[in-house]
């Protein structure tokens, strides 16, 4: 039977006529700036966001454990410290909630304003 | 200087590194999408793409393959997600026939050389995909069947199944095409 086919690289001549693009001559340009805001987010994510939910999530519990520990001694508390100085007691707490509530509002500014810059 | 040594370099973080990679493979990685979207637009996302994945996941890449194999599959899979989201996909059957390879190339010879490109673009164009894709790897890209296996994550009994589909169907199209050009030329 007589042979048909095309050899291999007339094949190919004829396929490498068809259109074949070359990519942009900015294309490296625009993945590396890609890849250089996809690491510098990686950045700031490991450098404020990770840090700061665990200042918040320590935080938080410090609060809850700060406040059911108050309740429970809260009347030894302030019996004591109302015996040394009259009003003391609230000044402590209030000293301390305040502390607490700062650290917390610190940490949320914190996330705010990496989210605003991305 | 190797592949292997700026992937080293850009895992110890020497971002810029990976610069050369893509200007080695972005040419390669562009005709890959290309036969299988047909779309430059699209293409040039793709590619973008890919690379980014690619700078992600280096650290993953364990040496077993070739950069560039594994630079290609995560084009060619790229390149797919994006043809079943678009719906790009080429649907329609076209059966592949005999074909005189020999007879059909002289016919296509006196065809003037602008619109035999035309000719062939629009043959490409109608071929399905992945059968699109086999011809681009084999015959232009210059692939060996293993490395076309684990781009396509086929055995090689099938990609030479393939091969000799994509080939008859390229040449079943072109005749299609060239239908009326033949009849008045041979």
């Amino acid at each position: 039977m007589a042979n048909t086919e095309l050899s291999k690289t007339e094949f190919i001549k004829l396929l490498q006529q068809a259109n074949h693009p070359v990519s942009n001559v900015d294309l490296s340009d625009k993945i590396m700036r890609k890849i250089q805001i996809i690491d510098l987010k990686n950045k700031v994510y490991d450098k404020y966001i990770r840090s700061s939910w665990f200042f918040i999530a320590l935080a938080t519990i410090l609060a809850v454990k700060g406040i059911s520990v108050l309740t429970l001694v809260e009347s030894t508390f302030a019996q004591w410290t109302n015996s040394l100085i009259p009003g003391l007691s609230e000044i402590v707490t209030f000293t301390l909630l305040s502390a607490l509530a700062g650290l917390i509002f610190y940490q949320l500014n914190n996330l705010i304003t990496q989210r605003m810059a991305n | 200087m190797n592949d292997q040594f700026y992937i080293q370099k850009v895992i110890e973080g020497d971002v810029e590194s990976f610069r050369f990679l893509i200007d080695r493979y972005k040419d390669k990685a562009f005709s890959v999408t290309f036969s299988i979207i047909r779309n430059e637009v699209y293409c040039e996302d793709i590619v973008q793409e890919s690379f980014i994945k690619a700078y992600t996941n280096i650290k993953t890449f364990r040496g077993d393959a070739s950069f560039s194999t594994w630079l290609m599959r995560i084009v060619v899979n790229e390149s797919f997600k994006v043809l079943r989201r678009k719906k790009l996909e080429n649907n329609y059957q076209i059966e592949a026939t005999e074909t005189n390879e020999l007879e059909l190339n002289t016919s296509l010879k006196l065809i003037k050389e602008e619109e035999q490109k035309i000719y062939i673009d629009k043959t490409l164009k109608q071929m399905p995909q992945r059968e699109a894709l086999v011809l681009e790897l084999f015959y232009l890209n210059d692939m060996r069947l293993k490395e076309m296996e684990e781009i396509m994550e086929l055995n090689s009994d099938h990609i030479k199944v393939l091969l000799h589909r994509s080939r008859k169907l390229f040449f079943s199209i072109l005749k299609q095409e060239l239908q009326h050009e033949v009849k008045t030329l041979i």
